[in-house]
């Protein structure tokens, strides 16, 4: 059994003396911004890395396209309508040359094995 | 699983329970500056917690207990309990007040804190058993060693009361 070891009186004493408060808990702000420190500085970092990476990757040069436009241009010119008109008034057989090579590049080939129209000759 | 416990929720318990659980962090510290940062943890994971147990006092300080106790083991240095003043003097009773917590401090830390749990913590010596996780008995004797200490080196200022 334990013994009653209180004194009223000297505990009324003490507790005329209360324990200073402690410094507030910080704000609801402050408390969301601890919890989601390491998700925010995750998702920061990886934005930044995206970012960069964007940037490399716009600044770098496109060569694909440069070869798409250095291919069609000169077949843009040499299929107008005036150059052929041209070329047709002065010389029926240069007219005639410059015809078949262009059909060489504009027509698909019906002699490549897998072409598409070969394949549908068979059909 | 329970709901969790809100903000407003964990600023209550703070405001009721947090002037005596920094004296006894404070106690058991002695550093007023890391008893604050071992209460703020605290609460703060409250924060993610279901609804406290029905006796939250004994639960808080078991908390604050545990804290405390880790934060000392990593503690590079402990300040000494003598610069730390940890209580409110009421009017006129600066020179009391300061007798107190002298005499506090001359405790053995484990009967000091068993005074500043069932004094300001308002608990029971069986709740406080609990917290320390020892029996009723050594609680009571730790208590009962404390307060004749305490009354001894008090005894004037008792009497002019």
């Amino acid at each position: 059994m334990t013994a009653n070891p209180n004194d009223p009186k000297l505990e009324a004493y003490l507790r005329q003396f209360r324990p200073q408060q402690p410094r507030p808990l910080p704000g609801r702000a402050r408390v969301a911004l601890l919890r989601w420190r390491v998700p925010l500085t995750a998702a920061a970092a990886a934005v930044l890395v995206l970012s960069v990476s964007l940037v490399l990757f716009l600044r770098k040069p496109d060569h694909g396209s440069i070869v798409q436009t250095e291919r069609t241009e000169p077949l843009a010119q040499e299929t107008s309508f005036i150059r052929l008109s041209r070329a047709a008034m002065e010389d029926t057989r240069k007219f005639d040359a410059r015809m078949d090579l262009l059909s060489t590049k504009l027509l698909p080939d019906v002699r490549r094995s897998q072409g598409i129209l070969k394949a549908l000759a068979h059909e | 699983m329970g709901r969790k416990l809100t903000f407003q929720e964990v600023q209550n318990l703070y405001q009721r329970h947090g002037p005596a659980l920094l004296a006894y962090a404070t106690s058991l510290l002695t550093d007023r500056g890391m008893a604050e940062d071992v209460l703020h943890q605290v609460f703060l994971g409250l924060l993610g917690k279901s609804e406290l147990p029905q006796e939250a006092t004994p639960y808080l300080f078991r908390a604050v207990r545990n804290r405390a106790l880790n934060s000392r083991r990593n503690a590079v240095r402990l300040t000494s309990l003598d610069d730390q003043q940890w209580l409110v003097k009421p009017q006129g009773m600066m020179e009391a007040g300061l007798e107190v917590e002298r005499a506090l401090r001359e405790l053995p830390p484990e009967q000091r804190e068993v005074v500043v749990m069932r004094i300001w913590g308002e608990m029971t010596l069986a709740e406080i058993a609990t917290v320390l996780d020892v029996p009723a008995n050594t609680v009571a004797s730790r208590y009962r060693y404390a307060l004749d200490k305490l009354r001894a080196t008090l005894k004037e200022n008792i009497e002019q009361v």
